[in-house]
């Protein structure tokens, strides 16, 4: 595999790094939650944060494993053309996908840290009765989207550029749901 | 420009961008972007981000990760050969047994995970190269692993049934209820189409004068009682779990949120304890599975949100909706003509997308016909589980390729056909007796 520039390597570990982060926020969201269930059931104590916590773990989780995804090309695509058009067609295609899958994502990364720096400014809370802070989980979506426009955009340079400009029929990338299949069938295996 | 124009030009571009190759969630994303910019008012652009947040901060959605954390954490131990070789050990006696312990190792495994390609990975990569062994043939092997993966998405916890929920308001508890029975009924075609279709051939084998695969047919494996008890210790801690996750859903002791929480801790922990996955490289495959196929899906559903409002700003969906509506059609001629078009969806597009963008408009004429949401989507998601082992998009047969790459792709898709007329059948069934689905619901205690 192409090791790339050296930003390009950066990229690539920031986008691991937030990856098992983001997994890391879901497994204390579930901890979070067999303790909300068990102080409510055992000791009757109000509940009030931990369910509005958790949704802000989950959020920023989506957000900051966004990148990790499009590393492993994990974003479920539509595939079906790739088969039955011209190797050039189809790797011009899918350079033009990656750009602008990146420009998308940098408007939506443009609006988030709007969105994180309005909440700052303005001291913004939730309206709920916990009312925590809002701008951290706006600026983790704008981290996130910016990681995982970087990401996108070192992709197109490192891989799907050249691949077109040489027209190179583009590798067959699974979807991450696949992905984990896949990896659980060689766990089971090796298991054996 | 009218609505109906805007509406053409919006599938029109939905369809360009959807087959650009970019992934679903930014094309669909970008397409509501660009409908913004030329047909709404420019504030809206600017409350885009705010509108993704708002969409995703909900309840009922927390389950999607949690679900997912649950899945891959029982997907990555040994739990599916386990469950499958302890199934064999009990079943091994009955004609066709074999494929009959994978059938129902696919569906009790779908209880735990969620997910189709999961199961499928869990119980193929040990039932199928032991099918193969013991003579039945490539078709039925594998058209059985991908048919019996699909129950994954119809068996609770489902990740479809949630998102069905959400579209269209329905209770989670309650449509998790409405899948327990079509799941059921569904394994159970399929496990008696398993044991008639290995009889054939092994009276097939027995008669063609092979010395060979008559020896392999009339081999006879043999399994005492300790043999039987082996694996139960491991597999006990997980159909309790099972056990738990349903028995709180049905008595509406939590919420679906509260109990995925509960389901993924106990799921990691006991694969930490019971099958040792605690160190740094087996947690790390778990975590990064987790995440990049939560965020998968999670990103499908915010960019799918962000369309459907777009779609309702614009009053396309409102317009689409009342045109079904005024065509006036029976009820099962609606219902008929719906399953046509969710098949065509679903040679394209994955199940998520397919209900976020689809049942906006289907939901006020189904309302109309009197057609009982909650029956409807059970029989949606049977419709879904067939998308995922036909061709082009067929998820599971690209797992089944993965575990058996000597198999050629042509010979499971031919194995899964008589799979899908099965499924067809169970549709049928579900018309004629609504009860297998609603029978459970009638009695659901949650909310």
């Amino acid at each position: 595999m192409n090791q790339g520039s050296l930003l390009s390597r950066l990229v690539r570990r920031f986008s691991v790094m937030t990856g098992y982060l983001a997994a890391v926020l879901i497994v204390l969201a579930s901890i979070i939650l067999v303790y909300e269930i068990s102080v409510r059931y055992l000791f009757s104590w109000p509940t009030d944060w931990e369910i509005e916590f958790c949704i802000m773990l989950l959020i920023a989780s989506t957000f900051l494993a966004a990148a990790h995804t499009q590393l492993t090309r994990g974003h479920v695509t539509i595939e079906v053309l790739d088969a039955i058009t011209p190797a050039a067609w189809t790797a011009w295609r899918l350079a033009f996908s990656d750009l602008a899958s990146a420009l998308f994502c940098a408007f939506v990364a443009w609006r988030s840290w709007m969105l994180f720096h309005e909440s700052w400014i303005e001291g913004r809370m939730s309206d709920t009765a916990w009312g925590p802070p809002l701008w951290p989980v706006f600026g983790i979506m704008g981290l996130g989207m910016t990681s995982l426009v970087l990401q996108t955009l070192m992709q197109f340079v490192d891989d799907s550029l050249p691949g077109a400009l040489r027209s190179r029929k583009p590798a067959v990338h699974h979807d991450a749901e696949v992905q984990a299949a896949e990896q659980d069938a060689v766990a089971q295996e090796s298991a054996q | 420009m009218s609505t109906a124009y805007i509406g053409v030009l919006y599938a029109i571009a939905t369809f360009v961008f959807l087959f650009s190759g970019m992934p679903i969630a930014f094309a669909i994303g970008a397409v509501a972007l660009l409908f913004m910019f030329f047909f709404m008012p420019p504030v809206q652009l600017l409350f885009v981000a705010e509108t993704i947040y708002s969409e995703l901060n909900s309840f009922t959605l927390l389950t999607i990760p949690l679900f997912i954390l649950m899945g891959a954490a029982i997907g990555k131990s040994r739990a599916g050969s386990d469950l499958y070789n302890s199934l064999n050990r009990w079943l091994y006696k009955i004609p066709g047994g074999l494929g009959v312990a994978n059938t129902l190792a696919c569906s009790v495994f779908a209880a735990m995970c969620g997910s189709s390609p999961a199961t499928c990975a869990a119980i193929g990569s040990s039932g199928i190269p032991e099918m193969r062994k013991r003579g039945y043939s490539e078709r039925l092997t594998t058209g059985l692993i991908a048919a019996g993966g699909t129950l994954g998405i119809l068996i609770p916890p489902s990740l479809t049934l949630i998102l069905y929920g959400l579209a269209t308001e329905q209770s989670i508890g309650r449509l998790f209820m409405a899948g327990v029975g079509p799941g059921l009924m569904l394994t159970i075609l399929f496990a008696a189409w398993v044991m008639l279709r290995f009889s054939r051939e092994k009276r097939a084998a027995l008669k063609s004068g092979n010395t060979e695969a008559a020896r392999i047919f009339e081999a006879q494996e043999a399994y005492g009682w300790r043999d039987r008890l082996q694996t139960l210790p491991r597999l006990t801690p997980f159909v309790l779990l099972i056990l738990l996750v349903m028995v709180a859903l049905y008595g509406g002791w939590a919420t679906p949120s509260e109990i995925a929480g509960v389901g993924a801790f106990g799921a990691l922990v006991m694969v930490m304890i019971v099958y040792g996955c605690w160190r740094w490289s087996d947690l790390k495959v778990i975590l990064s599975g987790t995440a990049r196929e939560s965020t998968m899906i999670m990103l499908i559903i915010a960019m799918s949100f962000l369309y459907t409002y777009v779609m309702s700003y614009l009053h396309i969906t409102q317009a689409a909706a009342h045109w079904l509506v005024s065509l006036e059609m029976g009820r099962w001629e609606f219902f008929f003509w719906v399953n046509i078009l969710l098949i065509v969806l679903g040679f394209f597009l994955p199940p998520v997308a397919i209900i976020l963008m689809v049942m906006p408009i289907l939901m006020p004429a189904l309302e109309a016909l009197n057609i009982d949401l909650i029956w409807f989507g059970v029989t949606m998601t049977i419709v879904m589980e067939m998308g995922l082992i036909h061709p082009p998009v067929g998820l599971n047969l690209f797992v089944i390729n993965g575990i058996a790459p000597d198999i050629h792709l042509k010979e499971i898709m031919w194995g899964v056909v008589p799979f899908l007329l099965l499924m067809v059948l169970g549709i049928v069934l579900l018309c004629v007796f609504p009860e297998i689905a609603m029978w459970l619901p009638s009695r659901y205690h949650g909310a």
